[in-house]
């Protein structure tokens, strides 16, 4: 059995989920039998689940999951998988029977018609629907206060495609989607 | 119309996801699956492979939903940790290499505004940017890219009980960020 002081060095690595088989099994032993070691790795588990919340999101379109391009993935118990796909079918029902309230036109730069993003109160649903020359966008905020957030990165389909995105707290100046540098659409709030 | 779950707290909807309910999945999905795919993105480092292992971590919720305890961390954390298990896992099968640019690239990323941050990643982000560069490589090292002690020891050409030293204290200057 070890002690408290070589549980603790191990402990960060204990959190992060890093440690071989031998040592592993001897700081959990260790912290089965004693409350204080087990409190501070609860902390530093909590510690590493905070840290991979800072993971940037990827706000992968519905689209995605509607038409899901690799199934043949799926490799977990049918009915598990059956339940999935009805919930994958519930987005689809979803997607194409959404009646859009408050529009903001999404325009190219020189100002053509791209498609629009439909204002929700916890989201912005951005709907490209004449196609745009690329395959995957950047979905860059630029706020009232002037602070820019790239938030997400979405995959298109033949140049179209939909997704939804949390819609910030803070005042919202312009959706652009972005490829690279380059700006491909651009919706501007009043 | 199925009913909105987009109020539901998150226990509520892992409650819901247990009792095999698909409209609280789908909600469960819409407000994980961007965290889920951008930590798996992250760490793997390839699109395709990230949006796999996002489908197979919502599956493992699903299946192990029943199993969630509120007492032992957060919804996000758990699915997040079931995340960087199946991530960790393809790492592994893969050549253990991890190339500056995508450490830098992590490095980066990690410690940039996101525009949904609460206070606590606002100061969890700050803590982690503050920290000696040595430290929050060999943190983000084992954190993001699984590698042991030993594994960045030996990535950083450092002794193994100094690779241990910056992990730890790396995660204890995190944890003091959260306390404070």
């Amino acid at each position: 059995m070890i002690d408290c002081d070589r549980a603790r060095e191990a402990a960060p690595e204990l959190a992060l989920d890093v440690l071989d088989g031998e040592e592993r099994a001897r700081v959990l032993a260790h912290v089965e039998s004693c409350p204080s070691c087990r409190r501070e790795l609860r902390d530093l588990t909590a510690t590493v689940d905070a840290l991979l919340g800072l993971a940037p999101p990827v706000a992968s379109p519905v689209m995605r999951m509607a038409r899901p391009r690799r199934t043949r993935r799926w490799v977990a118990g049918a009915a598990v998988a059956a339940a999935f796909a009805i919930l994958l079918g519930v987005v689809v029902v979803d997607a194409t029977s959404h009646r859009p309230a408050t529009r903001v036109a999404l325009v190219s730069p020189s100002g053509a018609p791209v498609g629009y993003v439909v204002v929700g109160e916890s989201h912005l649903e951005t709907w490209v629907e004449r196609p745009v020359d690329a395959t995957e966008v950047g979905c860059r905020f630029t706020m009232a206060d002037g602070r820019v957030f790239v938030v997400a990165s979405f995959t298109l389909h033949r140049g179209t495609g939909w997704w939804k995105v949390d819609r910030p707290e803070a005042e919202v100046r312009t959706l652009e989607l972005v490829d690279g540098d380059q700006v491909v659409a651009i919706a501007r709030f009043a | 119309m199925s009913p909105d779950h987009e109020q539901l707290s998150d226990e509520s909807l892992v409650a819901g996801l247990a009792a095999g309910d698909a409209e609280v999945g789908r909600s469960f999905v819409r407000r994980f699956e961007p965290r889920v795919v951008g930590l798996a993105l992250s760490m793997v480092g390839d699109r395709a492979l990230a949006e796999d292992i996002a489908q197979e971590a919502f599956v493992r919720a699903w299946r192990h939903a029943l199993a969630y305890d509120a007492r032992r961390g957060t919804v996000a954390g758990w699915v997040l940790t079931i995340t960087r298990n199946l991530a960790l896992d393809a790492l592994r099968r893969r050549a253990r290499v991890v190339g500056n640019d995508r450490l830098a690239g992590v490095e980066r990323t990690w410690t940039a505004a996101g525009a949904h941050d609460t206070d606590e990643a606002i100061d969890l982000r700050d803590a982690l940017a503050a920290l000696p560069e040595p430290q929050r490589r060999a943190l983000l090292l084992a954190a993001v890219f699984g590698l042991t002690a030993a594994e960045v020891g030996e990535r950083e050409g450092i002794p193994l009980g100094t690779a241990k030293t910056r992990i730890r204290q790396a995660l204890l200057r995190l944890r003091a960020a959260m306390v404070s």
